[in-house]
């Protein structure tokens, strides 16, 4: 069993009132004496444990004045870091604006990188030289331009097309060539 | 009249009480909106900000402690803290969306209980009597000293609270002893 010299030496550890010369003395009693380094950690577990019920109290003490402050609380609007239903709003709408800006200078792009003898084609189609899906859609796989072109078609319509600009240039297709700048959708 | 960060801390110190209704008046809403807005509930937030005011709470006890920040900027950055480690636990996910400028403060953890010895003390402590818990409490968690608690139980002078407060752990010690 521990002495009361003991007893008080811990006690004085735990609180914080050790002098230096009894803390050479409790460091030694902790490395001999079993018994008072199992005292020295009961009385640790004492100190952690009467924090832990503490803070127990506390929390039921808490719920209590939450309770009687519900009414009271202030609103929160978010701060410059935060992310209103506005500020989300904008996010949102710059990033279309940007992937728009970033379409549309694509498909510029791509317009001002025809091959010359496309550019060349003049902007001129007959009435009666729709096409057909079947035409057109082999006109689409064999040019990269031809989602932005309007297609001319037909063989007859091609010779005679052919005959009348010399510099126009075949796409490949016996029966289609291509103008720019009209908008064909499948 | 409001009070300045420095009031609501030595409020917290005298009449914590008092402090906890203004701070829930004026930042629960803001860590009920950082919880709620990362994957939490109502639930979640009200123990989160639980949490965070046994940390300011227990800051405010130590006698070298000074806000290096505004109270709400604590208030946030322990409340993210919090929230974050808990959602890492339940592994919802490791993001989270800031509505604050926040500062990284370490926060404890709770201490290991592996031999069970933490769960007798609360147990004994519950057990006790009632001037008994109260003087522990006021001396080892609330941190208040031996004049405070003599005069706060209404001892005679401060060496008779220490004495009870000698025998009361002596009493608590021996009954997790034989628990």
């Amino acid at each position: 069993m521990l002495s009361n010299d003991d007893e008080i030496l811990i006690e004085k550890f735990f609180d914080g009132e050790i002098t230096t010369e009894e803390l050479l003395l409790f460091k030694l009693r902790i490395s001999e004496d079993a018994e008072f380094k199992q005292a020295v950690e009961l009385q640790q577990a004492a100190v952690t444990g009467i924090g832990l019920f503490g803070k127990q109290a506390l929390k039921a003490e808490l719920t209590d004045i939450h309770n009687e402050v519900k009414g009271d609380l202030k609103k929160y609007k978010p701060g410059k870091g935060g992310a209103s239903i506005i500020g989300t709003v904008i996010k949102w709408l710059v990033a279309l604006a940007i992937l728009a800006a970033a379409y549309y200078a694509y498909l510029y792009f791509q317009e001002h990188n025809l091959p010359a003898a496309v550019k060349q084609l003049p902007d001129i189609i007959e009435k009666d030289q729709t096409p057909s899906r079947d035409t057109v859609y082999h006109t689409i796989k064999t040019h990269t331009t031809v989602k932005r072109d309007t297609v001319i078609y037909g063989e007859e319509n091609m010779k005679k097309y052919l005959e009348e600009n010399k510099n126009a240039v075949p796409t490949g297709s016996k029966s289609v060539i291509i103008k720019r700048d009209t908008v064909y959708s499948q | 009249m409001a009070l300045t960060d420095v009031e609501i801390l030595q409020l917290l110190r005298t009449d914590y009480r008092a402090a906890f209704k203004l701070l829930y008046k004026d930042y629960y809403r803001m860590v009920e909106y950082l919880v709620t807005r990362n994957s939490g509930s109502t639930a979640d937030a009200e123990d989160i900000f639980q949490e965070v005011m046994l940390v300011i709470f227990d800051k405010s006890r130590q006698p070298d402690f000074e806000l290096s920040c505004a109270v709400k900027t604590f208030i946030y950055s322990v409340g993210r803290n919090l929230w974050f480690k808990k959602l890492r636990t339940i592994n919802r996910t490791s993001n989270i969306t800031d509505f604050e400028a926040f500062e990284n403060i370490a926060v404890e953890d709770e201490p290991a209980d592996d031999d069970g010895k933490l769960q007798k003390v609360t147990a004994a402590m519950q057990a006790m009597g009632e001037s008994c818990r109260k003087i522990l409490m006021l001396f080892y968690y609330q941190k208040k000293n031996m004049v405070e608690i003599a005069a706060e139980l209404g001892y005679s002078n401060a060496e008779n609270a220490k004495n009870q407060k000698y025998k009361c752990l002596q009493q608590l010690k021996s009954k997790v002893a034989n628990a």
